[in-house]
């Protein structure tokens, strides 16, 4: 019976500390691009793109573009992929990945829309 | 609308009557007391109902003086979606839980009441919490009570429209399931708080199986549906994405089918008491948490599909926090040191391997929670952050290997005795998994972890289906739990070829030339198929070796999301899915755009001409009410050696606030002017002007962005989701047929 528990107990906490390992290694706070630029971690970083500064590089197939975030800080954005979808649309970007060499190297774009899922102005 | 707010109210106060009179009830015993408190049940029920009739019809006749049928419908809606609509805001949902939750409280009268009164007390306390939510949150609100701008009594000529990403038929069946299941979970909760009032610890399971059973096949086929809704009209490629409002209902699922387990070896050896009575309790209240997370909006920076912000939040955590503190107050008061038996006999029992499997539901539960939570966790700390979508799929790699290990193992194993008693059935699974992994491997299979997962869900399946083929004759509703864990092997499956093994490549086509990509599929871009109902579609023609077949894919502008909506093509087989979503749309430049401002008498030379501004005329349409501006231009066009003047016109008119300017050519050149606005009292004119394409300019055509993708036997997963489905629907038929019949 005892062997059972041990057996138990050492498989559960071996989970433990792999999951939490895992927690920490995937957690990526929401950070200003100046905080972006001084860490080595994954972060998340939200802004809006500078209009017209998108091109798609056709031989390296990455979009770029430039993005400015609420305190003014503008950075070049590279992810690889083309034209997020509703990217003109955007009143804001959430940009997942690393700052790497002077540009953020994004794995995940989030195209944010005004959407009117629930109304404007409605008192709550 | 005062019919509706006094259905509503006329439901709260009946509601209110028949949980003092069902507590009465459980007090005194008298019948009488019982029967009143049933008539104030069926009040709350015809007044929930009257409630949804009514919001419904109201839909229907489109009367937008109600700011939830203004909200989500317009009048170009189909009849289905119209039906959406009831469940397409808050309100709505709010509603729809009531009368579900209400539905599940007639089936218990009619059944167990009488013996257990208190059940239906607690699911009252429950449906009061919805009823003040309702009214404090009404979807009986007029426009002009919701908004301050608008004056009484106004009736707009049309609704703001239903989100087109609920304008699919999956959307008119997906949310009600869910909310079905989700209501659901109140009545094992209900169950587990009257045993703990009455210290009677054995007799709840017993009740609450079948409606557990209902839960995890309900919310189940919810969950399926808003997979299988997300892969077919999304366009992301996938089915899951750990999203807060996917797990939001995930969470709840894993909670009741740990339940579920508990129960079987309760009901069998008396163990997991307590643990049974927290998992209903968890279950309950982590569809409560859900609704908190994905309602109040505090995920709104972390989730791409949550609701916007209510203005609930205080409610809805009193709501969690109240059952939760009912729930532990009772539990510490009443359970006075009962104890389930020790059950496990030995490692190699059904009852170990069975308890094994509930807590790896468990164990992803509470990690789902955290992953889920993480914002808020964080956010108390320091700065919030979320996880990615590689902290759940990783965790759930050895959670996989565990859960299918027992499921695998345990048709072999026998209660109580800890060895393999069916070796035949073990090593026959054994050698079919293996069999069927080499196929895999000749097929494809490469990397060790997915062959590691396939072998392992290729064993659950010959197993359990060996066992399902033995019994299907002999007592086939006893097959139930066989078929779902068979199905749940083969999701397994095809969640490991659709997930590890998929191909995806994004390119950008250039319209009317065909792309090669490295999946071996050369696209071509056709153009753009206008659709009656405005949601057009991308023409493209794809072609591998000699099969040249067109693929069509939604793709069009909706006002409503100011945002481009997407719906893949998918050419499905049982082998594997080709999967193309449009991702982007880049018009072709119609020429050069140019931004200019002159004084008058100014010149401004281009390549081609050049332009002169010389005055104003002001208000030479007197008939018309709008305040007119024209400026008065001239343009030198040099052709052939000979300068010949033009004089053009542009005008702007100002109606109130709005400004109409019309557009001018430069002949010859053809370049097109446009005022851009003005100033008259410096004499200045902004002029917008688009240059025209030079010829020996490299013609650049309309571009859209495509993501192609390949999902090898996606289909087992489909057929594995049903075939999980049907084996909860027979164990439920089983669990729900008059006692003396049930078989194990």
């Amino acid at each position: 019976m005892k062997r059972k528990y041990i057996i138990g107990i050492a498989v559960i906490l071996v989970f433990l500390a792999f999951a939490i390992l895992n927690l920490r290694k995937s957690l990526t706070p929401y950070v200003s691009l100046a905080e972006a630029k001084r860490t080595q971690q994954t972060v998340q970083v939200k802004g809006a793109r500078v209009e017209g500064s998108e091109y798609f590089d056709a031989e390296k197939k990455v979009f770029v573009f430039r993005m400015v975030d609420d305190q003014g800080e503008e950075c070049e954005v590279v992810y690889p992929g083309v034209k997020p979808a509703n990217f003109e649309q955007a009143t804001e970007i959430v940009a997942i990945g690393r700052y790497v060499n002077g540009r953020f190297e994004a794995s995940r774009i989030l195209v944010k829309c005004p959407t009117k899922y629930q109304a404007e102005g409605a008192e709550s | 609308m005062i019919a509706g707010i006094s259905s509503i109210v006329i439901a709260l106060v009946a509601a209110v009557a028949a949980a003092i009179g069902y507590w009465l009830y459980y007090r005194s015993g008298d019948e009488a007391t019982f029967k009143l408190a049933n008539l104030g049940y069926y009040v709350l029920f015809g007044s929930a109902l009257f409630a949804s009739v009514l919001l419904m019809a109201q839909i229907l006749a489109h009367n937008f003086q109600l700011s939830y049928v203004y909200n989500y419908s317009s009048r170009d809606l189909p009849l289905k979606y119209l039906i959406s609509t009831f469940w397409a805001g808050q309100e709505g949902t709010f509603l729809l839980w009531l009368l579900f939750s209400t539905i599940y409280g007639l089936i218990l009268i009619r059944g167990r009441a009488k013996e257990n009164p208190l059940a239906l007390f607690f699911i009252l306390l429950t449906q009061i919490y919805l009823i003040i939510i309702l009214l404090k949150k009404s979807p009986f609100a007029y426009i002009w009570q919701v908004y301050n701008n608008v004056p009484f009594g106004f009736m707009p000529q049309d609704g703001a429209g239903l989100n087109p990403l609920l304008q699919n038929p999956w959307m008119v069946v997906h949310p009600p399931t869910l909310f079905l299941g989700y209501a659901a979970t109140v009545v094992p909760f209900a169950m587990a708080l009257s045993a703990l009032v009455r210290k009677n610890f054995s007799q709840w399971v017993e009740e609450a199986r079948p409606w557990v059973v209902y839960t995890v096949l309900i919310l189940g086929a919810g969950i399926m549906l808003g997979g299988y809704w997300a892969y077919v009209t999304l366009g992301w490629g996938g089915y899951w994405a750990w999203d807060p409002v996917e797990n939001s209902s995930l969470i709840p699922w894993l909670l009741s089918t740990a339940l579920l387990h508990g129960i079987i070896i309760q009901l069998r050896q008396g163990g997991l008491i307590r643990t049974n009575l927290f998992l209903a309790a968890l279950s309950f209240v982590a569809m409560l948490w859900g609704s908190f997370l994905t309602r109040s909006g505090v995920l709104t920076d972390f989730s791409v599909h949550s609701f916007g912000e209510s203005g609930l939040n205080m409610y809805l955590i009193v709501f969690v926090l109240f059952f939760a503190g009912l729930f532990l107050l009772l539990y510490f008061v009443n359970i006075n040191g009962h104890k389930g038996k020790r059950f496990a006999e030995g490692i190699l029992s059904r009852e170990t391997f069975i308890f094994v499997g509930l807590m790896t539901l468990l164990i992803s539960a509470i990690f789902t929670f955290i992953g889920t939570s993480s914002p808020i966790f964080t956010g108390l700390v320091g700065k919030a952050s979320n996880v990615s979508q590689n902290y759940y799929n990783t965790i759930h790699i050895p959670i996989a290997i565990f859960m299918l290990l027992t499921l695998g193992i345990s048709p072999a194993l026998t209660w109580k005795l800890s060895k393999i008693s069916a070796q035949g059935l073990f090593f026959r699974g054994l050698f079919g998994g293996v069999v069927l992994t080499i196929l895999g491997i000749v097929l494809g299979l490469r990397q060790p972890l997915s062959i590691l997962l396939f072998l392992l869900s290729a064993f659950v399946l010959v197993t359990n289906m060996e066992v399902v083929i033995r019994f299907v004759k002999k007592a086939p509703f006893a097959i139930g739990g066989y078929l779902a864990h068979a199905g749940v092997a083969l999701m397994m499956v095809g969640i490991i070829t659709s997930t590890m093994y998929d191909r995806a490549e994004k390119i950008t086509l250039p319209q009317g030339e065909y792309k090669p990509t490295t999946l071996g599929y050369e696209l071509k871009f056709v153009g753009f198929k206008p659709m009656p109902d405005g949601k057009d579609r991308v023409q493209l023609l794809i072609k591998k070796g000699d099969v040249e077949f067109p693929a069509e894919a939604q793709f069009y502008f909706s006002k409503y999301t100011n945002s481009y909506m997407v719906s893949p093509f998918i050419r499905a087989s049982f082998v594997r899915d080709l999967y193309v979503a449009p991702i982007s749309y880049t018009p072709a430049p119609k020429g050069e755009g140019k931004h200019l401002t002159l004084k008058k008498g100014q010149t401004e030379e281009f390549e081609t001409f050049s332009l002169r501004f010389d005055r104003f005329e002001v208000g030479q349409h007197g008939q018309s009410p709008a305040m007119t501006v024209t400026a008065v231009l001239t343009a030198t066009v040099t052709s052939e050696g000979k300068k010949k003047e033009y004089e053009l016109k542009p005008q702007y008119a100002i109606h109130g606030k709005e400004a109409h300017a019309s557009e001018v050519t430069v002949p010859e050149v053809g370049a097109k002017i446009k005022i851009a606005g003005l100033n008259a009292s410096a004499g200045e004119v902004h002029l917008d002007i688009l240059l025209p394409k030079k010829p020996t300019e490299e013609e650049v055509p309309d571009m859209v962005g495509i993501e192609v993708s390949e999902k090898p036997f996606i289909s087992i997963l489909w057929i594995g989701t049903l075939v999980t489905l049907l084996g909860l629907a027979i164990s439920l038929y089983n669990r729900t047929r008059k006692p003396s019949k049930q078989s194990e």
